[in-house]
């Protein structure tokens, strides 16, 4: 099965905690309906739930993974589900507050963005490793809080009956977050392919993948050109169109993903 | 405790790797120590040297620090000893260790890899594959009251020991005197 359990794992968990984020920071500061904060609420919960089984099937051993929680003193990977646990249980609870005006709610709202992002850089941190040079740097942390920031306020904005200021405002942010990763990215790839060893060699690897190319195409340029086509013509956005961006862009992350994972060059001893 | 590879007197027979499979009755495609070619660019003069390597028992073990469920731990004389009892199959030590040792087993979805002969150790034997080596390159050194000298800490093609801190030490090859014309 290779790694497509963490490509399901990773990519959806970083989009529930995005839309989490976005939720809880859009109660905080504008108001929402009722019910549809309470289905948007469920929807992420689920989504956590269901990343969570998923990554379940990476492990050898699934059903011991409740031990994966016991080493937080040094492994990321126990922090980071815990993180993602935790925030689970705090959306659950965030789920029973949706009734009229509700501080406790806004209150709590601002902890699960917190732990939200907590969860997202602890996923990052992960794979933050010296046996990998091309992830032993700030990036895989930097890239999975893009996939978030991304995918997550589309979600909500699709989940949500938005009044026009806020949505117009989230199109714009998202706009502003694809072109930011892309621009990152460039220079991501141009570092790894300057250096040397393996580093160099995760770079041409990225660049010469059958994928990188659709990657950049449904992940960057389709979304942004969009954008621009639209800013140009001075036509504001409907439903319709950022359900396509949305699923472009979702696509372009699970392809981004796998070239995360496939990619990468670790050191070995050589030879053989 | 740590190996002592002797680049120099090592033909490259595998016998190491064998013995150890056999002590282990590892699964096919499980090998804890494995022999590989140096490169033989490497020096001055082309020359076949092989580096005879399982786990390196680091100081700095990246496979503990990753490691989810604390199936590592480091003894008091530096044994790195994974537990299996305890993994879950994460793969992440896999993932950590520069030296790719840690390695998967297929059969039981758990690591496995060389705990130094604890047992044999502790038995007071020498480990299997020292025992099975013919040429007497290899060897366990402890580092209390080691006082030779003329070790190195790394050879061509072993990656970067400041990550982990390996405690495998080397002996070089040495590379043959050229024959030439007088000019
Ligand atoms: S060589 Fe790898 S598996 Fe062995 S102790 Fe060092 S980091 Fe751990
Ligand atoms: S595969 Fe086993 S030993 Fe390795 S990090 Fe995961 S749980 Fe620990
Ligand atoms: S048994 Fe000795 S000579 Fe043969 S490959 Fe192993 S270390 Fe080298």
């Amino acid at each position: 099965m290779g790694e497509y359990p963490l490509i399901l794992f990773t990519v959806l968990s970083q989009l529930s905690a995005g839309a989490a984020i976005t939720l809880s920071l859009l109660d905080y500061f504008t108001k929402i309906d009722n019910s549809a904060g309470k289905k948007s609420t469920l929807v992420v919960l689920v989504m956590i739930a269901l990343s969570l089984g998923i990554s379940l099937l990476h492990l050898g051993h699934p059903f011991n993974a409740y031990r994966a929680l016991t080493n937080i003193g040094s492994s990321w990977l126990s922090r980071e589900a815990i993180l993602f646990f935790l925030l689970g249980i705090l959306l659950l609870v965030y789920y029973f507050q949706w009734k009229e005006e509700n501080s406790f709610r806004k209150s709590l709202g601002l902890i699960i963005s917190v732990v939200s992002v907590l969860a997202v850089v602890s996923s990052g941190m992960v794979y933050v490793l010296p046996a990998v040079p091309a992830w032993n740097n700030f990036s895989p942390i930097l890239f999975f809080l893009f996939t978030g920031a991304a995918l997550g306020p589309m979600f909500i904005l699709l989940m949500l009956k938005l009044t026009n200021g806020a949505f117009s405002r989230l199109v714009q942010f998202t706009a502003v977050i694809l072109a930011a990763s892309l621009m990152c990215f460039i220079v991501y790839v141009s570092v790894l392919l300057s250096g040397s060893g393996a580093s160099a060699s995760t770079g041409s690897q990225i660049v010469g993948s059958g994928i990188f190319w659709p990657r950049l195409l449904v992940n960057w340029i389709l979304p942004l050109g969009i954008f621009a086509w639209l800013t140009f013509k001075r036509i504001s956005p409907d439903r319709k169109v950022v359900c396509s961006l949305f699923v472009m862009v979702f696509i372009g992350e699970l392809l981004g993903r796998y070239l995360f994972y496939y990619a990468s060059v670790a050191l070995k001893v050589a030879g053989l | 405790m740590g190996f002592l590879v002797d680049a120099e007197r090592c033909i490259g027979c595998h016998a190491c790797e064998m013995a150890c499979k056999n002590e282990y009755q590892s699964e096919p495609n499980v090998r804890w120590r494995k022999v590989y070619p140096i490169n033989e660019t490497e020096y001055s003069l082309p020359e076949r040297n092989h580096l005879s390597l399982a786990c390196n028992h680091c100081e700095k073990p990246e496979c503990l620090r990753v490691c989810p469920v604390r199936a590592y731990t480091k003894r008091e004389d530096g044994i790195v000893i994974h537990d299996q009892g305890r993994c879950i199959g994460c793969k992440m030590c896999a993932m950590a260790c520069p030296y790719e040792v840690p390695q998967y087993n297929v059969r039981l979805k758990k690591m496995e890899k060389c705990n130094l002969c604890d047992g044999r150790l502790d038995q007071g034997l020498k480990t299997a594959c020292e025992a099975a080596c013919p040429v007497e390159a290899l060897s366990v050194i402890d580092f209390n009251g080691f006082t030779k000298y003329g070790f190195v800490i790394a050879l061509p093609g072993f990656p970067d020991p400041s990550i982990t801190k390996p405690t495998t030490r080397f002996i070089k090859p040495r590379i043959g005197a050229q024959v030439r014309r007088d000019q």
